[in-house]
């Protein structure tokens, strides 16, 4: 099965279309598309844009919680004016490994050991 | 708490961008390295530049999912509802501001010199290269907007991206000891230009480039390192304006995948030109060919690359003879060689992606 790439030249004009929301650009080109279904492509943009708004929610939350504690309505912390270096480094491998967590599925592999696929789905 | 909406939240923009920068680490390391193993297996191929599934169905999502985020993070970094163009603009009046009282101190102090008449090339201003919307040559604010971007474009360096300049740096003395005269070509704002002047405090340095933004923004950072050594240009590479066997060292970073083929031979002229007899070149770029592990799966990424990340000239760089057009001119001791930027990088083992570093080396005979 040959999966090809999409050779969509590299630039700006394209078919009329609607002007882009954030760069202003006036009739942008289609974008390249990489599925077999055109359709997926648009998906992930959708999946990508959530995910990024999620991780943004999660260290807001995460600021607010720190700043609750902080000031004693949550629970009484000392108030500190900078993470720690322990701290940050804390903050930064869970960063990356809820990133890691939101993105395993793309490497489609099994979590667990299943039984041996025959080739029937 | 701060509960304005986050458009005009610098921690939601900045946390938008860390999960690029994290994504972008998932892609290049897990990734890629299940991608070059269903190579190594056997499962894919690569013929004439297109994969091809060999034999586990599978695997073919795997290549249009690497595709795909390659593509999609790179936009959703410059382009994005959290994008940098967005994030820099909300501020415009003030950084315009800085940007021009910068300017105008670096002028008089003559870290900078701005030819407005200076042509930025066609082709250049045709695409907007590594999706950045506009480009980098005509918005006030590109130079910023391409400085925050570059800070992740090699996102296994972290904090550390700046080594590979400084890396560089060693090796262009090693070359021909610390020159007293050096120019930077296609210096855009002024990365590898700062590792240059910092490191050889005793070396004029002249760095050009035709992005107005860009040299601005150079300037700038040349301001608070108060440095006396560098002087940024606006000209065209092909015709810096400096005299004749005036350098003993020309360098660029980058530079030569940025221009179609055909300028080449104008490029390395212009290098042979300003040299002194005994100077020395070195260009570093993108070239899969001298990379110690190249092979189709290699040449794969990069002309994949190439189309993702909006790069009009880099696929042909690949189709030119660096050693006979070199040869041609008159330079000597030409050579090709894989850039090894971080520690480990060029061994074979190294598991993830990275740029195929390589620098192009010549002399110009005594």
């Amino acid at each position: 099965m040959s999966v090809d790439q999409d050779l969509t030249p590299v630039g700006k004009p394209g078919a009329a279309s609607p002007q882009g929301p954030v760069t202003g650009l006036v009739n942008p080109a289609p974008e390249q598309t990489f599925f077999a279904d055109p359709a997926m492509d648009r998906l992930f943009g959708v999946l990508l844009n959530l995910s990024s708004e999620v991780f943004v929610l999660r260290e807001q939350c995460a600021a607010m919680q720190s700043q609750l504690e902080a000031s004693g309505v949550l629970q009484s912390v000392p108030m500190k004016s900078e993470p720690t270096p322990d701290e940050q480094a804390t903050r930064a491998a869970s960063q990356q490994a809820f990133v890691d967590h939101l993105l395993e599925p793309l490497l489609g592999t099994q979590l667990t050991k299943g039984v041996p696929q025959t080739g029937a789905k | 708490m701060n509960m304005l909406p986050v458009e005009h939240d610098d921690r939601a923009f900045a946390n938008a961008q860390q999960f690029l920068l994290l994504a972008k680490r998932f892609w290049t390391t897990r990734l890629h390295e299940s991608l070059r193993a269903d190579y190594d297996a056997g499962a894919l191929a690569v013929e004439t530049d297109k994969p091809k599934v060999i034999a586990n169905p599978e695997v073919s999502a795997s290549v249009e999912i690497f595709s795909w985020l390659e593509r999609h993070l790179q936009r959703q970094k410059y382009a994005g509802r959290y994008g940098l163009q967005h994030w820099l603009a909300r501020d415009r009046d003030v950084h315009e501001a800085w940007l021009s009282r910068e300017s105008a101190h670096a002028q008089t102090a003559g870290r900078l010199r701005l030819n407005p008449g200076c042509p930025v090339p066609s082709e250049f201003a045709a695409v907007d290269i590594h999706q950045h919307p506009g480009g980098v040559w005509q918005d006030p604010l590109a130079g910023m907007v391409y400085e925050r971007g570059a800070r992740t474009t090699t996102p296994m360096a972290g904090e550390r991206h700046l080594d590979l300049h400084e890396r560089l740096t060693g090796q262009l003395v090693a070359d021909n000891g610390a020159p007293a005269r050096l120019i930077d070509l296609g210096c855009g704002f002024g990365k590898s230009t700062r590792a240059l002047y910092r490191h050889l405090p005793d070396c004029k340095v002249i760095a050009v480039d035709v992005a107005t933004p860009c040299l601005m923004l150079a300037a700038a950072q040349a301001n608070e390192d108060q440095a006396d050594n560098i002087q940024y240009r606006q000209a065209d590479a092909r015709d810096c304006g400096e005299p004749n066997g005036s350098a003993e060292l020309v360098t660029s970073t980058m530079l030569l995948h940025e221009m179609p083929a055909i300028h080449l031979p104008a490029l390395f002229a212009e290098c042979w030109r300003v040299l002194k007899p005994g100077g020395t070149m070195r260009h570093l770029d993108f070239l899969p060919s001298v990379q110690p592990r190249e092979d189709a799966f290699l040449q794969w990424l990069h002309l994949g690359h190439a189309r993702r990340n909006n790069e009009a000239f880099m696929a042909e760089l690949l189709t030119v003879d660096l050693v006979s057009e070199l040869t041609e001119i008159g330079f000597v001791d030409v050579s090709i060689e894989a850039f090894e930027e971080a520690d480990n990088a060029l061994s074979p083992e190294h598991p993830y992606w990275r740029f195929p570093w390589a620098t192009v080396f010549a002399r110009k005979p005594v």
